[in-house]
This record gives C-alpha cells, sequence and structure tokens, in this order.
C-alpha cells in the first residue's frame, strides 16, 4: 500500500543568472575552441546567401540573451519563422516583436531612439561614458531579420530612408547605453544597404557567398585575397562563417545549432519563469 | 652565374663586349659572399670586444698584459661570430633538416644502445611494437602523421619559396621556423626578410597551398608589434563538418510547462492557382533602355504584408 502523499508544491522556477554582460557562446572556431561574443558593446552584421546559417547564429545570440535576467528584446522578422518563434517569449518579457511591418517597426524604432536618448541623459548626469554590469541596466538588444526587406522591399522609399536613419543612429550611438543591434540580410551591398550603416558593424560575420566580392563587402576589402574567403566555405557545411571580432582577423567558426524542438523549449521556459499574475499576456497549457 | 644574350651570334663565345654589330649583354648576378661578411665582422667584432675586455684586465692586470689578452680576446670572439656567419648556409641547411637528423640519431642511437644491452633480434622486436603501437592505436597514430606532415611541409614551404617567391639581391629567403601541428593543418612560423612583406605572400597563397597539397593557406601576423613574424596556416582538413550542440538547453528542467501558442488563421489555398490572376496592380511597363540603364524606381511603392499571409514569400 502506497502512502499518500499531498499534492507536490508548485515548483518555483529559478530566474537564470546570466547576464547580457558575460560572453555569448556560439560555436566553435577551427582549432576546435569554443567562440565566444561580447554582444552588449558590439553591433554585429550577419549575412551570407540563402541557406548558409545566418539564422543558425541568429538564434544562439536570442537563445542566451533569452535567459538573461537584464535582456528587453526587440525582434524584427518579416518571415515570422525565425525569430517569430521567440514572439510569445518577447511579449513575457517586455519586449517588442515586429513582423512583416515597417509602419510599427519604425514606430518600435522611433521609441528606441528615445529610450537612447534619455540613457545618453542618465550617463551625462552620473558622469560616465558607458553602462556597466553594476548599474543593472536592462540590455535593449534589437534583433533584424532579413534587413533588406525594412532597407529596400517593403514601404515607400520615405518609410525606407526613416528605417536605415533610425537603424543608422542605433548602431551609432547604441553601444555604450547598453544597445546593441543585430542584423542579418543576405547581401549588404550599398543597394542594400548604405555604406555609412554597413560600416558602423564592429562584428561581421560572413557566411558562405557566391563571389570573392560578396565576401569583402561583408568582411571588409582585401580579406578574400588575403586567403579569407568566404566563398569557399563548403555548401555542405551550412553554418561555418567567418567571423571578425576584436582580434581583427577573421576567424573561421561553426554556429552551434538549435533545433527546432530546443527553441520550443527554451521559449517555454522564459515564458514561464517570466510570468506573473498581473498580467497573463499568454496563457500557460498547464 | 645567370647569363642572359639578346641578339648573340653563333661565332659569339659570349663575356663582356662587342663583336661585330651584336651586342651581348650580360646579367651580372650580385653573389652575396658569407665569407666577406665573416671578415668584416670579424674585425668589427674584434674591434669592440678586444678593447672592452683590455680595459677590463687593466683592473687585474698591468696595462701592458691587458692589451694583448685584450687581443686574444677579441680575436677569439670575432672569430666565433665569424665561423658562424662564414658556415651559415650549412647551419640553415641543418636547421632545415634538424627535426630529420634528430629523428634519425635517436633511432640509430637507440638501436645501437640496445643491441649492445640485449640482442639485434630482441631491439627488431621492440621497434616493431612501436611502430605496431602507433599504427594501431588511432589517436597515437592521428597525432604522429600530424608530425609527419609538419616535417613535410617545411620542405614543400622552402621548395615553394625558392620557386616563386621575390627575394632580395642577395637570394635570401624568408626563414622557416617550426611547424606545429593544428586541428585544420599544420602552422608554420616564418620570418620575414626585408624586401618582403605579408602583403607579397598573400598573392601566392593559391600556389602555396597547391605546393603544400592543402586545401587553402592563410596568412597572419604573428605579432602585432613586428611584421617580419607570420604565421603560415596550412588548411587541408575539415574540422567544421560536424554539428555542434548548443549548451543553452543543459540546464533547463524538464517539467516546464508548454505554452500555448495562439493559433492564427491558417491560409488553405497555398498554391499559385489558388490566387485568381486579378489586376490589383498596376501593369509593369517594360523599362526603357536608355544608355543600357534602366530608370530609378520611382511612384507606386511595394505593398506591405502586415495582414496578407499571401506575401509572406518575401
Amino acid at each position: 500500500m502506497h502512502a499518500a502523499f499531498p499534492d507536490p508544491p508548485v515548483t518555483i522556477p529559478v530566474a537564470p543568472s546570466m547576464s547580457m554582460f558575460d560572453p555569448v557562446f556560439i560555436g566553435i572556431d577551427e582549432f576546435g575552441n569554443p567562440a565566444y561574443l561580447d554582444l552588449v558593446y558590439h553591433n554585429l552584421l550577419d549575412a551570407g546567401e540563402p541557406g548558409g546559417g545566418k539564422s543558425v547564429l541568429i538564434q544562439n545570440l536570442v537563445g542566451h540573451a533569452f535567459l538573461c535576467h537584464d535582456f528587453t528584446p526587440v525582434l524584427l522578422d518579416p518571415k515570422w519563422v525565425e525569430l517569430g518563434m521567440w514572439m510569445e517569449a518577447a511579449e513575457a518579457t517586455g519586449g517588442v516583436f515586429v513582423g512583416p511591418d515597417i509602419d510599427k517597426g519604425l514606430r518600435v524604432l522611433r521609441r528606441l531612439q528615445k529610450v537612447m536618448d534619455r540613457r545618453y541623459s542618465w550617463l551625462v548626469a552620473h558622469g560616465r561614458r558607458k553602462f556597466l554590469p553594476s548599474d543593472l541596466i536592462k540590455v535593449i538588444a534589437i534583433f533584424i531579420d532579413e534587413l533588406a526587406y525594412y532597407t529596400a522591399t517593403t514601404g515607400t522609399p520615405e518609410q525606407q530612408k526613416e528605417f536605415i536613419a533610425l537603424v543608422r543612429d542605433l548602431v551609432a550611438r547604441g553601444r555604450a547605453c547598453a544597445m546593441p543591434v543585430i542584423a542579418a540580410t543576405q547581401r549588404p551591398s550599398v543597394d542594400i544597404i548604405p555604406t555609412s550603416l554597413r560600416d558602423l558593424f564592429g562584428y561581421r560575420a560572413a557566411f558562405r557567398c557566391t563571389t570573392p566580392n560578396s565576401s569583402d563587402i561583408i568582411l571588409g576589402h582585401g580579406w578574400a585575397s588575403a586567403g579569407f574567403n568566404a566563398q569557399a566555405i563548403s555548401p555542405t557545411t551550412p553554418g561555418v562563417f567567418y567571423l571578425i571580432a576584436e582580434g581583427g582577423i577573421p576567424h573561421l567558426v561553426k554556429a552551434a545549432y538549435l533545433t527546432d524542438a530546443q527553441i520550443h523549449q527554451l521559449v517555454d521556459y522564459v515564458t514561464w519563469i517570466r510570468r506573473n499574475g498581473d498580467q497573463v499576456p499568454v496563457p500557460l497549457a498547464a | 652565374m645567370s647569363k642572359r644574350t639578346f641578339g648573340t651570334r653563333h661565332t659569339n663565345r659570349g663575356g663582356i663586349g662587342r663583336r661585330g654589330s651584336s651586342v651581348t649583354m650580360i646579367q651580372t648576378n650580385v653573389q652575396y659572399s658569407y665569407l666577406r661578411t665573416a671578415k668584416i665582422t670579424f674585425y668589427v667584432v674584434m674591434a669592440i670586444v678586444g678593447p672592452f675586455a683590455a680595459v677590463i684586465s687593466t683592473h687585474y692586470l698591468h696595462p701592458l698584459a691587458a692589451v694583448p689578452l685584450g687581443l686574444v680576446a677579441g680575436t677569439i670572439a670575432g672569430g666565433l661570430i665569424a665561423c658562424i656567419i662564414a658556415i651559415w648556409p650549412v647551419l640553415r641547411a641543418i636547421w632545415w633538416w634538424l627535426p630529420e637528423i634528430t629523428l634519425a640519431m635517436l633511432l640509430i642511437g637507440g638501436w645501437v644502445y640496445l643491441q649492445d644491452q640485449i640482442n639485434p633480434i630482441l631491439t627488431g622486436v621492440i621497434y616493431a611494437s612501436i611502430i605496431a603501437t602507433i599504427g594501431l592505436i588511432p589517436a597515437l597514430r592521428r597525432y604522429t602523421l600530424a608530425l609527419l606532415w609538419c616535417l613535410i611541409v617545411r620542405h614543400r614551404l622552402r621548395t615553394c619559396f625558392n620557386t616563386f617567391l621575390p627575394t632580395d639581391r642577395h637570394g635570401h629567403l624568408p626563414f622557416i621556423g617550426l611547424a606545429k601541428p593544428i586541428p585544420v593543418g599544420e602552422r608554420v612560423r616564418v620570418w620575414l626578410r626585408p624586401g618582403l612583406s605579408l602583403e607579397q605572400l598573400e598573392t601566392q597563397l593559391g600556389k602555396i597551398a597547391v605546393a603544400c597539397w592543402a586545401t587553402s593557406v592563410t596568412v597572419t601576423k604573428a605579432r602585432t608589434s613586428n611584421s617580419a613574424a607570420i604565421y603560415l596556416d596550412i588548411k587541408r582538413r575539415d574540422v567544421l563538418g560536424g554539428l555542434v550542440g548548443s549548451p543553452l538547453t543543459e540546464d533547463l528542467p524538464t517539467d516546464v510547462p508548454a505554452i500555448t501558442r495562439p493559433v492564427a488563421t491558417v491560409p488553405a489555398q497555398l498554391d499559385l492557382a489558388d490566387v485568381p490572376d486579378t489586376h490589383d496592380t498596376e501593369p509593369t511597363e517594360r523599362p526603357a533602355k536608355k544608355n543600357g540603364r534602366p530608370p530609378a524606381v520611382t511612384g507606386t511603392p511595394a505593398k506591405t504584408a502586415t495582414d496578407n499571409p499571401d506575401l509572406d514569400w518575401i
């Protein structure tokens, strides 16, 4: 005969202990060493041909960010299927998800610009030049998948220009006030993204390209001739990319892969631990 | 001495000068004389070390005795350094083959030692066992092969540099340092001589890859403070082909309730035939090919796909 146990108490989830100021694991390099990114103080341009694995890298960064206690997400994805997977988690975290709607995208970017101005005012008031982890500031990371959709495909030319101007402002000024921009596109040529915006990205991830010129557009002029040519990445190894970061020399990296099931698991967890009694943006099945 | 002759008749027998109407031009090959450099170095070192040693010796000896002592010291020091310079080509060749020479000496020395201690048959058995062990244990085999590639690559690089790399006027080539195995192949440290630059090597990377039987080669600075020290990474293996898992979900609890995702209206008409050809947009005019370039796109903007799932393909 089994003893009668009372119902177990509701599990109290433990808040994530990671911080956006921690290095983000993105995969392994060709020497077998783990590769990390310092995301807060850098902007990342993620580019390459379709199917190269851009979204794999983005998912790693988003996954890490959502497990951080100091993260406010802003996700723009006209395809819905990449960053859209995190829609519920973004809402539960107090962030925003924008689909293929440039009007909403512009509204969100204008709000971000105001937040940025206020943050700089705060820094000026405290005699500081940038935010530190000890400030306990929320890092507002702006993830934009298929940047070209907003800058060259949809909306009026005026809207596209405003979108580019706002993103350029965020990339230029957002670094010190804990508002990094992570943008993905296929080929960041000048007809898609102005050079004045493209060259502001400190980190560049070049996935497989169709020409050495495309590789140079992403990494910078001359790297293809120096042997760092994203065209040479095998099409049979998606997720491999050249990353040019702080060292100044491109490194070949294989991005860690998150399956759909793992992403759903992360979304469930993130949404669960951030639920509260006041607002129930997403109903829980259990 | 290389000699290039233009318009020389068969009757000419070479040499500098004019015979008839033909002009013989000889490209003088500047030979770097190690002996000459050694002589100069000998005198310079002797001139520095000799007086210095003599001055120090005066503290202990009479000045008349210190002078010959300084001369002797200067001669010895200068002679040693001059000898090194004079035989530098030999030393360089020894450096090129140093790993092989060391390995051969170890093998032969070990054989002789074991033969004296036991007998030749048992020595052969021990050697065969070592070779078999290396061949049968995958990790040892891979590491041994990687080391062998390091030996091969140094010689292949020397061949490359001799074949197609520009040299200075003395014919000096980059100094090839040690090679070490890396997961993708080998990393070789190279010291560039004056007259060479990293950019010049970058233009030859394709040829170097072919000569080293590699997939690709990259060249990077070994130090930020010195442009002469570089790394050549010879890549012959693809180590990034496998799947790299993410650790993000490793520590998540397993009893997390799944959220109920809102079910949007799912479109059922998913084929092109399901979408009738309505003239909801202006017919596209053929762009005028004036000066071979179509005019800039102006006018009606593209429609946003805000509420239209049919435009999700963009």
